[in-house]
């Protein structure tokens, strides 16, 4: 009964007509009273099943020397191993290092890396290959990853067990940014190079590459002789699933194990038997960004209505339903950077108008540019949403909706025309990279406030106790001079199989090795 | 032979005029290196990048230098997957593509073919009607509705195939009937008109006067005359279905070319779309090729000149 009620449920958030739908699946689904599950698991002992899990895109290249990617990720932390891990809550573990320490300045970092690692294809793991992987990664022109690295001076083996780097400035998130880079054999690497390794890639990680067919899957099996917890299920497979209501109905029909879900279909899943929805707070901020040197916006007046006039409540309740929570700091609860108790501002429109009516505003039209397609799917009603909010302040603001990555190149080269709706969610889990690209010379900050360069220059320099201080002090900048108005920390959610049992990271990867299942 | 050389020299032309569109919107639309860089590139390691990529010369050598690269075969290089080559990229997605439009092609068309022939043969009224009203509403259904409501009852409810994927027989069954059903219902459309026009036709008196039977007419006289206007809907259609079916592949997550096209395209990876567009007018011109020789195989008085 509660299934019919579903689909019909589903049916009208297509948009389609009601009467040809539900007479054809009334009639169908009366006998599908009991729906079955194609999905492994209940034939199978846990531990040598098998699960799929759906990722929303497919990385152009799977090479963690030359590509870095958020999807990508999902693979790396099966097949790869960093010095350090990153762990579902956000937290640095150790992974191929066990213990690690700077020097007092954060820019030289030595790690001692653990004894007896052998990669996938029982060759033992050195430190050389340690460091052939961060100077491949140096040396390759085209790499993306070598951006996140590109702060490094010299990387030596000071022994056949120490590593130690130092870098060309101090930078305290160091240990976030190794977890990122995935380990590879010198040997194979240069035997392979870029052009092959992708296809069949040795790591040192809890899963063994098996296939990887391009445009459908990612598949591994388990590592046996990994040196650290054993990977839970057997065989995973990562399918590239990019429309979301093929996850949804994936999920449905037991094709897949878990996907990520837009948060508008979670009553789908209200009363199924065989899925469940996971819900797991997400490290991504939806902010508005703020050209400060455009037209009306140049007037700290007219920037100061702007956090007081959008009321995050009732667009997170009527358009997100209810999955975000309200903030006032640009990086997520969980990321380094992040500090308990910031104020949020509080929806206060008389005040918003007042500023406006004293700022002198000209009534001079003011951009606010958002993804219409390609961005989150709410974007545009939350784009819609907020320029009307605005407008109740007294401003007057014209909608400019672009295909996300038109928005993206916008930001990237710095042509903002006045506001814009975007998101960010650092995979390194640091704030670091945060403040640089939206407030301190990074292609997103246009108020250029020597204040503010100082103020991150202080917090690379930080130890991990002052650095909490350093960036009350920049998130308190920003909320007095709105070069960034932070909006709410997204929730993601998931669809599950219900024999799953797994925790979502809040960067949103799958650590493949942890989901497991539960016999039913 | 002259006809084969123009059909070259066209082809040629069509193809030179394509690759040029292609390649001028794509500059028009933005350096990439942005959208390759992930978190927290600065502005100057942005430029670098599009300066190793070639992005910052004149775009007049950069076309020059493009146009040198086909003529030696070259296609170029995606920059989102270095090392891999554009084209690679686009015939990696070829297979998936294919199988799915002509299996659907060949079951719609020929399924058309008997359910005409069926109601021209037995000249049943309930017949017709039974073909025209669920043709009516198939075709006022979306392709990706369709699919949706395919996944929803086959999948979904009854659990008998996989919702998606490309994994083996299973997997076509759903994206087929898709696009199958679309294809069947335009083409039994056309054919039950075509046929009836014929049934006063000169010829077919002949036939019956010379004691064939009504069934031998309507399989051996009339069939071949009705599908000569449905060759040329056949043969666009076709050529479509080849280039990719960007809504059927997202509903089943297939691995087709449309999508791979999609995605090069917001990605900026010029060289897959150039690389993909190039495919898909070959194919326009290859199927239009074919067409044009079996209307001469079809009907005599066609003559290729």
């Amino acid at each position: 009964m509660s299934m019919k009620t579903q689909r019909r449920g589903r049916l009208m958030a297509l948009g389609v007509a009601l009467a040809l739908g539900s007479v054809l699946l009334s009639g169908c689904m009366g006998s599908a009273g009991s729906a079955t599950s194609t999905g492994g698991g209940a034939t199978t002992a846990p531990d040598n099943g098998s699960a799929t899990l759906a990722l929303p895109t497919e990385p152009a290249n799977i090479d963690p020397i030359m590509m870095r990617s958020i999807s990508a990720w999902n693979m790396y932390y099966a097949v790869f191993d960093g010095l350090t891990r990153i762990d579902s809550a956000g937290k640095i573990q150790p992974g191929l290092a066990t213990e690690w320490k700077s020097n007092a300045t954060q820019d030289v970092w030595t790690f001692t890396i653990r004894k007896g690692v052998t990669f996938q294809d029982g060759s033992a793991l050195n430190v050389s290959d340690i460091v052939y992987t961060y100077n491949k990664i140096l040396a390759s022109d085209k790499s993306t990853n070598r951006v996140a690295i590109a702060m490094i001076s010299k990387v030596e083996a000071t022994d056949d067990h120490t590593v130690q780097f130092t870098l060309k400035n101090p930078f305290s998130a160091w240990l976030n940014q190794v977890a990122t880079i995935g380990i590879v054999p010198e040997k194979v690497y240069e035997a392979e190079g870029p052009d092959k390794f992708p296809d069949a890639p040795v790591g040192s990680g809890p899963y063994k590459f098996v296939s990887w067919n391009h445009g459908v899957d990612y598949k591994v099996t388990r590592n046996d002789d990994y040196w650290g917890d054993k990977a839970k299920i057997k065989d995973i497979t990562f399918s590239f699933v990019g429309a979301p209501d093929a996850r949804v109905t994936g999920v449905e029909s037991g094709t897949l194990d878990t996907a990520i879900i837009p948060a508008s279909q979670v009553p789908v899943f209200t009363g199924a038997s065989n899925a469940k929805v996971v819900e797991a707070a997400s490290n991504q901020i939806a902010f508005i960004g703020v050209n400060t040197t455009a037209g009306a916006l140049s007037n700290l007046k007219v920037r100061q209505a702007i956090p007081l006039a959008i009321d995050r409540k009732s667009i997170i309740d009527s358009l997100l339903n209810g999955y975000a929570s309200p903030t006032g700091q640009p990086v997520a609860k969980g990321v380094t950077g992040y500090v308990d108790g910031f104020p949020t501002p509080k929806y206060d429109l008389a005040a918003a108008k007042k500023l406006v009516a004293d700022s002198g505003y000209d009534g001079s039209e003011i951009t606010l540019q958002y993804a219409s397609t390609g961005g989150s799917p709410t974007d545009p009603e939350v784009a819609q949403a907020i320029a009307a909010d605005l407008g109740k302040a007294g401003l007057k603001i014209k909608l400019v909706g672009a295909e996300q990555s038109s928005l993206s190149l916008s930001l990237a080269n710095h042509q903002i025309t006045g506001l814009y709706l975007n998101a960010w969610s650092p995979s390194s889990m640091d704030g670091d990279v945060v403040v640089s690209q939206l407030l301190a010379g990074g292609p997103e900050d246009y108020a250029r406030s020597p204040e503010m360069a100082q103020l991150y220059l202080d917090q690379q320099a930080a130890n991990a106790d002052k650095r909490a201080d350093v960036f009350k002090k920049i998130w308190s900048w920003n909320a007095t001079n709105v070069s960034n108005v932070p909006l709410w920390q997204n929730t993601n959610t998931y669809a599950a199989a219900s024999t799953i049992s797994w925790t979502p990271a809040v960067d949103g990867i799958y650590r493949a090795a942890e989901v497991g299942r539960s016999a039913k | 032979m002259s006809y084969v050389i123009r059909r070259i020299l066209q082809a040629l032309v069509t193809l030179f005029v394509a690759v040029t569109i292609a390649f001028v919107l794509g500059r028009m639309s933005g350096k990439p290196a942005a959208l390759i860089l992930t978190e927290g590139a600065t502005a100057q390691q942005i430029d670098e990048l599009n300066g190793k990529l070639g992005f910052n010369d004149p775009i007049l050598g950069q076309y020059g230098r493009y146009l040198a690269g086909l003529l030696h075969g070259d296609f170029g290089v995606s920059y989102r997957n270095p090392g891999q080559s554009a084209i690679g990229i686009i015939l990696e997605r070829l297979p998936a593509t294919t199988t799915l439009a002509l299996l659907s092609f060949a079951i719609g068309l020929v399924l058309a073919v008997v359910a005409a022939v069926l109601v021209h043969i037995t000249g049943s009224h309930t017949l017709r009607a039974l073909f025209v009203w669920s043709g009516a509403l198939r075709s006022s259904v979306p392709d990706f509705f369709f699919g949706v409501l395919l996944v929803l009852i086959f999948a979904v409810g009854l659990g008998w195939l996989p919702s998606l994927g490309y994994t083996g027989l299973p997997s076509f069954v759903l994206p087929v009937a898709t696009i199958a059903t679309a294809q069947f219902v335009l083409y039994v459309r056309l054919l039950d008109s075509a046929l009836s026009e014929q049934t006063t036709a000169e010829y077919v008196r002949t036939a019956y006067a010379r004691g064939k039977s009504h069934a031998a007419v309507v399989a051996t006289e009339m069939l071949p005359n009705a599908f000569l206007p449905i060759l040329t809907v056949a043969g666009l259609n076709l050529a479509g279905l080849l280039g990719g079916t960007i809504i059927v592949e997202q509903v089943f997550s297939w691995p087709g070319m449309g999508v791979a096209l999609i995605n090069a395209v917001s990605q900026r990876d010029f060289a897959v779309v150039q690389a993909g567009l190039l495919v898909v007018v070959l194919i326009f011109v290859v199927v239009n090729v074919v067409v044009d020789l079996l209307y001469s195989l079809i009907d005599p008085r066609v003559k290729l000149a």
